[in-house]
């Protein structure tokens, strides 16, 4: 909740401002969410929440939507390629909604300084997580789990980059339905996109070939993210005038960050992002303790 | 690339659920820029207008709810006269669209008879009817 100081500043300024702010900074956050290589729904979350005036019940409201358009804009192109498989994702996908159901009405049940403060080192963690998790490049699992098997997980796609024909398959289903509940549970608590967690659960966990593990996972962001949102809305804790110009703000960044992401150098890029996603999950952490309001 | 049955199938439904998938969030972002524009021009005024926000903006939601007055669940349907309203029911679009595009992939998992995918997609879409009814939020 803002102070009266807060609160007063904010009133002295223009309604049009922040949403104009927003606009701008989520566009820069897409422009480098792509560069990068990272989700703009993670970092959208706590950079809105600790800098700008809005609640933190909207700010993830509007962090769920914003995933999840996203989302949509990319998945039809990747779906047709087999970089996203259906297949692979639908499993996956209705236990992360089910948790997600969960996390986001415990969300909006929590009491605001201890989501800010939960927010907080999560963030901090996903920005480690980041840092710290090299994605694998070997697409060399030989042989499916049982219920891997059963759920026929396997695909093959067309990869220019590997001279030709991919074939995959995963395996540890079981505990990768698992995990993903976590993360479905976490997503929705939080309102933040999940690819930070996805694609190594993909990639590393059950052995989906890197390309794959980012396709996929923009799909399970779709699914998950819908079941939250819809809590969200139901609860009035969505406000169009801070999600579209979010929306608006990422999907222009996400193009601009497309055409500059062969020219600018993605390590630096990447760097900020994980300093900026420190200062910010600090910023929630200490706010949450009620040290920095 | 020659394909088997299986993977012939399984590209089919995803060339389904992609085409449905690119028409939902064409339509839903022509929408929401749509009703953007109706929103900030005060063509359809506002619920709460715009200059009041940023009053109401940074409480909880509750409290914001308390003080506006605005509506919660599906009661928001009997304000589509009210730009703020109607850029929620573009907003909505995206949060329908993998429901849809489950509705149209069940007929063909079943068509193929794949019990296990038709089960699935028959859950989910249970689950995010159950999300969008506002069931839940009664528990809160």
């Amino acid at each position: 909740m803002p102070s009266a100081d807060t609160a007063a500043s904010t009133l002295a300024v223009a309604w049009w401002i922040w949403p104009a702010a927003l606009f701008a900074v989520t566009l820069l956050l897409g422009i480098v969410a792509v560069i990068a290589g990272i989700g703009g729904g993670v970092l959208f979350v706590p950079i809105v929440a600790g800098f700008f005036p809005f609640h933190l019940d909207f700010v993830r409201g509007a962090g769920l939507l914003l995933a999840l358009a996203g989302t949509l804009a990319a998945g039809p192109v990747l779906l047709r390629s087999g970089m996203a498989n259906l297949r692979l994702a639908m499993p996956l996908a209705l236990a992360g909604s089910a948790a997600s159901l969960a996390g986001a009405m415990v969300g909006l049940a929590a009491p605001a300084n201890i989501l800010q403060t939960a927010l907080g080192i999560t963030v901090i963690a996903v920005a480690l997580l980041i840092w710290r998790v090299k994605p694998s490049q070997a697409t060399g699992i030989e042989e499916s789990d049982p219920l891997g098997a059963m759920l026929r997980l396997v695909g093959r796609f067309d990869d220019p980059a590997a001279g030709g024909r991919v074939d995959w398959r995963t395996n540890h289903t079981p505990v990768g339905l698992m995990v993903f509940a976590v993360i479905g549970f976490l997503g929705g608590v939080f309102g933040l996109g999940a690819g930070f967690a996805n694609v190594p659960a993909l990639n590393l966990l059950m052995g989906a070939p890197l390309k794959v593990a980012v396709g996929s996972s923009g799909l399970i962001i779709s699914i998950v993210n819908s079941s939250a949102a819809w809590v969200y809305i139901n609860s009035g804790a969505v406000l169009p005038i801070i999600v579209v110009p979010s929306i608006l703000g990422i999907m222009l960044g996400s193009r601009i960050g497309a055409r500059l992401l062969r020219t600018t150098p993605a390590a630096t890029v990447r760097r900020l992002i994980i300093a900026t996603m420190l200062l910010a999950g600090a910023r929630a952490l200490l706010r949450g303790l009620g040290i920095w309001n | 690339m020659e394909l088997k049955p299986d993977e012939a199938q399984d590209q089919q439904l995803q060339d389904i659920y992609a085409r449905w998938l690119d028409a939902i969030g064409k339509a839903g972002f022509t929408a929401t820029l749509a009703a953007l524009l109706v929103y900030l021009s005060g063509a359809m005024p506002p619920f709460v207008p715009l200059a009041e926000l940023p009053a109401l903006w940074g409480l909880p939601v509750g409290r914001y709810l308390a003080q506006t007055g605005a509506p919660t669940g599906w009661a928001w349907l009997g304000l589509l006269e009210r730009g703020d309203f109607l850029s929620l029911v573009a907003i909505a679009s995206f949060a329908a669209a993998s429901a849809l595009c489950y509705l149209r992939a069940l007929p063909a998992f079943i068509a193929h008879r794949d019990r296990t995918y038709a089960s699935i997609a028959a859950a989910q879409v249970a689950l995010l009817l159950v999300a969008a009814s506002g069931v839940l939020n009664r528990l809160l």
